[in-house]
């Protein structure tokens, strides 16, 4: 083979070939894990100190704004921020504003975590979960003036019968906000909770977005306004190091190093192949 | 008398609404804010028979599509054979019902997760396509798009912290004040957009409307 027919075979790999080659070495670190030592880092710690430092019977409003399509990012994140707050002496107050919050609040917190079993945990005492409100935007804002504006949590428990709302009232009892969002703009999105909650109240606001999100979040976090904020993905097996609870986002660590690497490997590939063509930098 | 329904109304309705909610915002009253909260817990009532009107909309249109065969029709079909079998088993026995449980989990789930893994697949093979030192603005774009990439690599960072801490200024120092100056813009624009809707100027909120009206 001539030097530019290596180089043509070069940048016409089949994307069939791309799609095996990755899938293999996913499915392989999933199946044989490499188990590198992981860094935790400043963001991740910042979230972990936040809930940290917030004294016993704090109150925490726990948002979920996302579905099954979110789940496999966002979910293990979740899940190791909620044993975190399990595992404190907190009031956690779950709400969403998003149609399958309550399939992922039953998945994540009621099978999963089990905090009654796990913690010893009483439901009505140490959390509850307000169930899927219609309204977007509108219950957020209204919310924050006035938490009573739902009467009854998902199992049509009047709240004033909830022991852990007690003098909750509105958003001067609410000690930190937490929102798992998938949501760049329209329901429950970060900005939304900036705009309703952190902004006018400054109330204390912590946001669990997807990695693509971070730059669109960012200059919230850059100004303060939010006052941590980490990525799904990577950020959960952090988290999940810090409150001793290794799950999903560990398991999944390698597999992200991994396709990190091909997609490294695979633009190293295309730009030898362009080069070796003669292909170049245009003005 | 269509257009005085159609569209007068609902403009001096917006126009009350909008003018009261900025007036309790910036000029705090016991009574503003009675009847602030009030318009604000009508439209979270209102917004949740708009989810029923959206599922009646769509099956209004997605029976229409299918009864005049248009292109793709059959995709219509399969959307309300699944909508209709979440409703059926959703409404009378609730979603935390066996059944919709585990509809929801083995059906709408594993799509989920899947639609979302997929995603990986195409980023691959497009950044082997795409992402090429072709002029000087796609290597403007390439390298910090390395660094990034490396620098979120658990394996790299591991190892060494160094891209880390390189994209961590790039996110800080480059991303974040460019995304500070697009927000800006949406801010001013949304802005605008709210005056004129306010003052009736904007009415695309009204839907289509006939000629003449």
């Amino acid at each position: 083979m001539s030097e530019e027919g290596f180089f043509n075979q070069l940048e016409r790999i089949p994307r069939e070939l791309i799609y095996a080659v990755l899938l293999i070495g996913l499915c392989y670190v999933l199946v044989y894990p490499v188990g590198l030592p992981i860094k935790v880092s400043g963001e991740t710690k910042e979230l972990y100190d936040s809930i940290e430092e917030l004294p016993d019977d704090s109150v925490v409003l726990v948002d979920i704004a996302f579905g099954a399509g979110g789940m496999p990012e966002l979910g293990p994140a979740f899940t190791a921020v909620m044993h975190h707050l399990y595992q404190r002496d907190l009031r956690v107050i779950v709400m969403t504003l998003y149609t399958e919050g309550p399939q992922m609040y039953d998945i994540l917190v009621v099978n999963k975590i089990e905090p009654e079993s796990s913690y010893d945990k009483t439901y009505g005492v140490d959390w509850c979960f307000f169930g899927y409100n219609a309204g977007g935007v509108t219950t957020m804002a209204e919310l924050a003036r006035n938490m009573r504006i739902l009467e009854t949590d998902y199992r049509d428990t009047p709240l004033d019968q909830l022991q852990v709302m007690e003098g909750v009232e509105d958003y001067t009892d609410v000690d930190l906000v937490i929102t798992f969002s998938t949501s760049s703009g329209g329901i429950s999105s970060p900005a939304d909770w900036v705009q309703q909650w952190a902004t006018p109240y400054e109330v204390p606001m912590a946001c669990v977005v997807l990695k693509m999100m971070i730059p669109t979040v960012s200059p919230y976090y850059g100004t303060g306004q939010v006052d941590a904020l980490i990525p799904g993905a990577g950020a959960s097996a952090e988290y999940e190091l810090l409150v001793n609870r290794p799950d999903e986002g560990l398991a999944s660590t390698d597999a992200l190093s991994v396709a990190h690497l091909i997609v490294i490997i695979l633009v190293i590939l295309g730009n030898i192949a362009y080069f070796g063509k003669g292909g170049g930098i245009a003005r | 008398m269509s257009v005085m329904i159609k569209k007068q109304i609902p403009l001096v309705i917006a126009f009350i609404v909008g003018v009261i909610l900025v007036f309790e915002w910036f000029i705090p009253t016991n009574l503003g804010d009675a009847v602030g909260t009030g318009l604000r817990e009508s439209g979270i009532i209102i917004n949740s028979f708009a989810i029923m009107a959206g599922v009646i909309g769509l099956y209004l249109n997605e029976i229409r599509k299918v009864s005049l065969r248009r292109d793709d029709w059959q995709y219509s079909v399969w959307m309300l054979l699944v909508v209709s079998l979440f409703i059926l088993v959703g409404v009378p026995f609730g979603y935390e019902s066996t059944n919709y449980q585990w509809m929801y989990n083995s059906i709408l789930m594993p799509l989920g997760a899947t639609m979302y893994g997929s995603i990986s697949f195409y980023i691959a093979a497009a950044s082997y396509r795409v992402l090429k030192f072709r002029s000087v603005q796609s290597i403007v774009l390439l390298i910090p798009a390395m660094i990034l990439i490396l620098g979120n690599t658990p394996m790299i960072t591991s190892v060494w912290s160094g891209f880390t801490d390189t994209g961590g200024w790039i996110m800080t120092n480059i991303t974040q004040p460019v995304y500070t100056g697009i927000m800006i813009g949406v801010a001013l624009g949304t802005l605008a957009t709210g005056l004129r809707t306010l003052l009736g100027m904007e009415t695309g909120w009204l839907g289509r409307r006939e000629e003449g009206e």
